[in-house]
């Protein structure tokens, strides 16, 4: 009995080589390797991507709910929540627009610092949180949505829903 | 960025810019801006006499707030990129507590004059930047022997 493919070669013989046939059906099975590592490796990496953007923003929900919580203790108000999506760099950008009095601005600010620690010590994200005061002004808001263009319904955040 | 003691020369030299328009309010914006700018200086050089610096716990050896990212990648402790503001932002969290929520405000304050329409009134002005910079130069004169002044009133 032939015991290798060098061997089984000697004993047949045609125009076509066995050579040939062993490439083509070497090439098919890569072809289907190469199809379902792909679909496995694309599986793996959508499966990947979503989990990292589910976490990102249940980290950027968790800046506005934890915001909302601290600032009901404030005079406070928060009226708008706009965020600029970062998936790539993973840095979570929040804008606050609130109305208050000024006095109370510096609290809000500390507010702010303390739901940017919390995300990065819980979710390792660097989140920047930012606020626009609006009482007695005019605000932008077309450019603050063109830098921010998702808003969350502040609603959502409301405690006594 | 500089090395330290130049930016002690260029926080005295934004507190004296800023002596010249303050009470004036006619640029209230600006007395934010230049306010923030002197904050970034002083804690600058802060970051500079410090160098051992501590961040979520690890020790890194920094001389700019330009460095934590370097040091982030070599004591393997994985962020995505930083911008200049919230690295130092950061390490001011971290590291100057005594000052971080002032310089943190003036932060804030100076990157959302755009929204307002540039629309800051004189009290607003007054209650933001004079207790931030009393404090901060405070905080900079009595640990890090710096002889900043400024007189807004």
């Amino acid at each position: 009995m032939p015991a290798t493919i060098g061997e089984f070669e000697e004993l047949i013989s045609g125009p076509q080589t066995f050579q040939y046939l062993l490439e083509n059906e070497i090439a098919k099975a890569k072809q289907v390797g190469y199809e379902s590592g792909y679909r496995d490796a694309n599986t793996e990496i959508e499966s990947r991507i979503k989990k990292r953007i589910e976490t990102y923003i249940s980290s950027v929900i968790k800046v506005g709910a934890l915001a909302h919580s601290l600032a009901a203790k404030l005079n406070v108000k928060i009226t708008h929540f706009f965020v600029n999506f970062c998936f790539d760099t993973g840095a979570i950008d929040t804008m606050f627009v609130i109305d208050s009095p000024v006095e109370d601005e510096i609290l809000f600010s500390q507010v702010l610092d303390e739901a940017e620690q919390k995300i990065l010590k819980e979710d390792k994200f660097i989140a920047e949180a930012l606020f626009v005061n609006k009482r007695n002004k005019d605000i932008d808001f077309a450019t603050l949505k063109n830098n921010y263009p998702f808003s969350f319904n502040p609603s959502i955040f409301d405690s006594s829903k | 960025m500089p090395p330290g003691p130049e930016h002690v020369d260029q926080a005295q030299h934004n507190l004296n810019f800023l002596e010249t328009f303050f009470r004036d309010h006619k640029f209230n914006d600006w007395s934010i801006t230049v306010a923030f700018y002197t904050s970034v200086h002083i804690v600058e050089n802060a970051i500079f006499n410090v160098q051992d610096i501590s961040f979520q716990g690890d020790q890194l050896k920094i001389l700019h707030s330009d460095d934590l990212e370097k040091a982030l990648q070599k004591a393997n402790i994985k962020f995505s990129s930083l911008s200049p503001h919230v690295a130092r932002n950061l390490i001011v969290e971290e590291n100057f507590l005594q000052i971080a929520n002032h310089h943190k405000s003036l932060y804030r304050q100076s990157r959302n004059s755009r929204y307002k329409k540039y629309q800051i009134t004189d009290i607003e002005t007054d209650i933001i930047v004079k207790p931030a910079l009393r404090e901060i130069i405070e905080w900079s004169n009595s640990n890090y022997k710096t002889k900043f002044r400024v007189n807004l009133n």
